[in-house]
């Protein structure tokens, strides 16, 4: 029997509605914005009004942006590193927090405060320099994937995700004669998607967004990441339109007319977004679970 | 034993093996300290003997920092360079917000450059680059030096003054002043004369007569703005045209009766942020002016709603115009436009309008400090400097590449880029611009080329007539840039300046938008009075007799 709604359930979903609908909008709207201007021509961009829709899709502001030469060695450095360093982040993660997640691990409190401890304090950035420097990582891509590899926050997250599995498992298992590593590849692993999902999505993200360890480890033009070109392109169009004067930046005359810093800035955020928004989709069903799960404690 | 006591134990060796494997790395002495260019060299297979004779030049490794365009590490002009002065270069840089951070970061690791700007970061000055001291500038690098000296003689001041900027603690000279001459000329105002025409009126010599145009404007074209402000990036940029009318810059220190004053606490200043003031209201300015970026105003004017723009150089209004000039950017936009130069207008008869200059000498180049002990290398990248600053074919390789496959010189005299050495990208991949920005002005050569005679004979009409330069040595930016310090060594800035500064400009804003009354400026000043404005005015005075007085 099909219980019915009562007149304040009604108004009370018709009110969800019109608030939740105002609240995607407030956050879907400025992202809206910045996309209708990276397309407008640029008398539009230039207006200091709402960008709901252009009446004329101009798209030069994107050919300026991947006009710029190192675009795709920046692509491509940029995916190789949020792999490589999101696949290490993973393992290394996973193997920490494994042994720490068994109450049975001598000094557990104090290798987990060990961990804890480098959460709050750190070496700062001339250590870190002269670490990598001496490892003679400098101009390597593994100045960019090994420093941040592991982070005490990973791995204290799937840890207590571990300690949330049942043991009874793991006891069944050992008693058939797996030992830790089966155990941890083929009993723990296949059921911690949710916390892999999750905490590889922080780290591909944090690889996608980097520039500043590009700037500090990376010496010559060899290695380039995205952030790092698109930032350079945004300041570079910036100072041409204010009459600075570089002599670098020779502009050909019709590029003058056909964007703005305006338009290019819309360009860009919306090259830098929507590679990570595609992924997201593909990954929701498990974050949704594993940033949940990961806060039990066990 | 246990099988759990043996897991205790194990776990105990290992965590004490951790400790002390951890302790060992921190007690290593650092062999590899970049600081010794011929380690470097010994890892690249490079000889390392460095000979004494000045006669014999050995292969021997370059690190240069640039910035800004961080080029391609095999460029054609490195490739050239190496060549010619048997160097085998590495390029290091960094954009220019993140020059202070990579060079402390270097000086730090004992990784300097062997050529870097030095750029007022005070670490970096004090301990990171070599002195040499004037006689080796002379000797290694002479045509710097006679250029130096004649750029500061032609703004009246002391050559040893300016020399005196440029040394360490012991008063040895450590840097060479990097300049920028175009920055010390006084700046003009283009407007628009086929609106003036339309208007029917003349290019404004005074405030009042600017008035006159904007009513006028406004009554023919009610919903546009005829001048505009980038009051969101530039603040002390904005409205220049009209502020600088009243003689004092409210930005800066000036000079006014042989004394180092604060301008933002003038009386002057006073009368005319109030004009802005009445502006704002009549609608002759936006009143989005405060949120307004330099991009934005710059755009106000090329698609063609502001009638007059604030620009840095006299430039040609009649075609072919000066290419990315002010006046070339809004032609193409508005291919009627017709335009004209004018002076900053006139507020009171007799007072000259202020001019805004930048300091003419605007950073510094180095040599990294590990250099000292290495004193043939040192000579080498000394002359070398010299070399790119003064040798024709050298100068115009590293800002144009080579002549007649990179760049020529046009039928009007002017130096002009050819296909393939145009574009931003196309530069970086040879390697052109980046080598000349650790050369004063960008070499000597490159600047007579770079105007044509036309632009020249205009520019000199105009700098020694109605935009004389006379005027720009009211405004002091050496002391506007230095540091304040009182006489217990406090650095005022810390103490007090950086306050007042936001203070000045949050009222400025408020006065202009129309917020707060013009009253708003007393207080102001007070709060100055109050906070420390005697000390800083001591320290500014004592600053310019440093910096200008022998």
């Amino acid at each position: 029997m099909i219980k019915k709604r009562s007149a304040g359930e009604r108004i009370f979903d018709f009110g969800n509605i019109i608030f939740m609908g105002l609240f995607c909008i407030s956050i879907i709207f400025p992202f809206w914005q910045q996309m209708i201007m990276s397309i407008s021509t640029p008398e539009e961009a230039m207006k200091n009004s709402l960008h709901l829709y252009t009446t004329n899709i101009n798209l030069k502001s994107y050919l300026r942006i991947f006009q710029t030469g190192q675009i795709a060695k920046a692509y491509f450095w940029t995916i190789l590193r949020s792999i490589i360093g999101t696949f290490i982040t993973l393992i290394t993660s996973l193997m920490l927090a494994y042994p720490l997640s068994k109450k049975y691990l001598p000094l557990r409190n104090f290798w987990t405060g060990l961990l804890v401890f480098t959460m709050f304090f750190g070496g700062g950035l001339i250590p870190s320099y002269l670490l990598i420097r001496n490892l003679q990582m400098i101009d390597t891509i593994w100045a960019l994937v090994l420093p941040g590899a592991l982070g005490a926050f990973n791995v204290i997250i799937i840890r207590n995700f571990f300690m949330s599995l049942p043991v009874s498992m793991e006891e069944s298992a050992r008693i058939d004669g797996a030992g830790e590593f089966r155990i941890l590849l083929q009993i723990i692993m296949p059921l911690s998607l949710p916390v892999m999902a999750t905490v590889g999505l922080w780290s591909i993200v944090g690889h996608w967004n980097s520039w500043f360890d590009a700037i500090i480890y990376i010496t010559s033009n060899k290695i380039t990441v995205i952030q790092l070109v698109l930032r350079k392109v945004l300041l570079e169009n910036q100072m041409g339109f204010s009459g600075i004067n570089s002599l670098m930046l020779d502009m050909q005359d019709e590029q003058a007319r056909e964007f703005t810093p305006e338009s290019v800035k819309a360009a860009i955020l919306m090259i830098s977004t929507l590679p990570i928004l595609c992924i997201y989709p593909f990954l929701q069903k498990y974050f949704v679970k594993g940033i949940m799960i990961g806060s039990l404690k066990g | 034993m246990g099988k759990k006591k043996f897991r205790l134990l194990a776990s105990a060796v290992i965590t004490v093996f951790l400790f002390t494997a951890v302790l060992a790395g921190c007690g290593a002495n650092d062999q590899t300290a970049g600081s010794d260019t011929s380690v470097q060299s010994n890892s690249s297979g490079a000889q390392t003997t460095v000979q004494t004779s000045a006669q014999t030049a050995e292969k021997i490794k370059l690190k240069y920092f640039g910035v800004r365009n961080i080029p391609d590490q095999e460029g054609l002009v490195t490739q050239m360079l190496e060549e010619k002065f048997n160097f085998d270069i590495e390029i290091m840089g960094a954009p220019d917000d993140q020059v202070k951070t990579k060079l402390n970061l270097l000086l730090a690791s004992g990784d300097m450059p062997d050529i870097l700007p030095v750029w007022n970061i005070e670490n970096v000055r004090k301990s990171g680059v070599a002195s040499f001291g004037e006689d080796k500038l002379k000797e290694y690098m002479p045509g710097i030096y006679s250029y130096i000296n004649s750029v500061s003689t032609n703004i009246g001041r002391d050559t040893s003054v300016v020399w005196n900027t440029c040394t360490d603690e012991k008063g040895v000279i450590n840097q060479i002043p990097q300049t920028w001459e175009t920055g010390m000329n006084p700046r003009p105002v283009i407007w628009r004369k086929d609106m003036l025409d339309v208007l029917g009126k003349q290019v404004p010599t005074t405030i009042q007569e600017m008035a006159d145009v904007f009513k006028a404007y406004k009554e023919k074209w009610p919903d546009k703005y005829p001048i505009a402000g980038g009051g969101k990036d530039c603040l002390w940029q904005c409205f220049s045209e009209v502020l600088y009318s009243c003689g004092v810059d409210n930005f800066s220190w000036n000079i006014i009766n042989n004394k180092i004053v604060n301008g933002a606490i003038q009386p002057e200043v006073k009368e005319v942020i109030g004009i802005l003031r009445d502006w704002v209201k009549a609608g002759y300015i936006s009143p989005t002016w405060i949120t307004m970026t330099d991009a934005e105003k710059v755009n106000e004017w090329n698609n063609g709603n502001s009638i007059c723009i604030n620009w840095m150089n006299v430039t040609f209004t009649e075609p072919p115009y000066e290419v990315n000039s002010a006046v070339d950017n809004c032609a193409k936009l508005n291919p009627n436009a017709t335009f004209a130069l004018g002076a900053t207008p006139v507020l009171h008869e007799g007072v000259k309008p202020y001019s805004f200059g930048w300091n003419t000498f605007t950073g510094t180049i180095g040599f990294g400090k590990h250099l000292e002990n290495e004193p043939e290398k040192l000579k080498r990248f000394m002359e070398f400097t010299d070399a790119l600053y003064s040798d024709p074919e050298l100068n115009m390789l590293i800002n144009g590449g080579v002549q007649d496959q990179h760049w020529k010189v046009n039928a009007d005299g002017m130096f002009e880029r050819m296909p393939g050495a145009s574009t931003d990208d196309e530069l970086k991949v040879l390697n052109i611009g980046y080598y000349n920005q650790n050369v004063p002005a960008n070499g000597e050569y490159y600047k007579s080329i770079l105007m044509s005679k036309r632009l020249s004979d205009l520019r000199n009409e105009w700098y020694t007539g109605k935009l004389s330069k006379d005027n720009i040595k009211w405004g002091f930016d050496p002391v506007n840039w230095g540091t304040l310090t009182n006489s217990n060594g406090e650095d005022l800035y810390k103490l007090y300046k950086t306050a007042f500064d936001k203070k000045r400009d949050e009222v400025f804003a408020s006065i202009v938008s129309g917020e707060k009354p013009l009253d708003e400026f007393d207080n102001l000043v007070k709060y100055y009075n109050e906070n420390g404005g005697a000390d800083m005015d001591e320290a500014a005075n004592r600053l310019y007799l440093k910096l200008y007085v022998k």
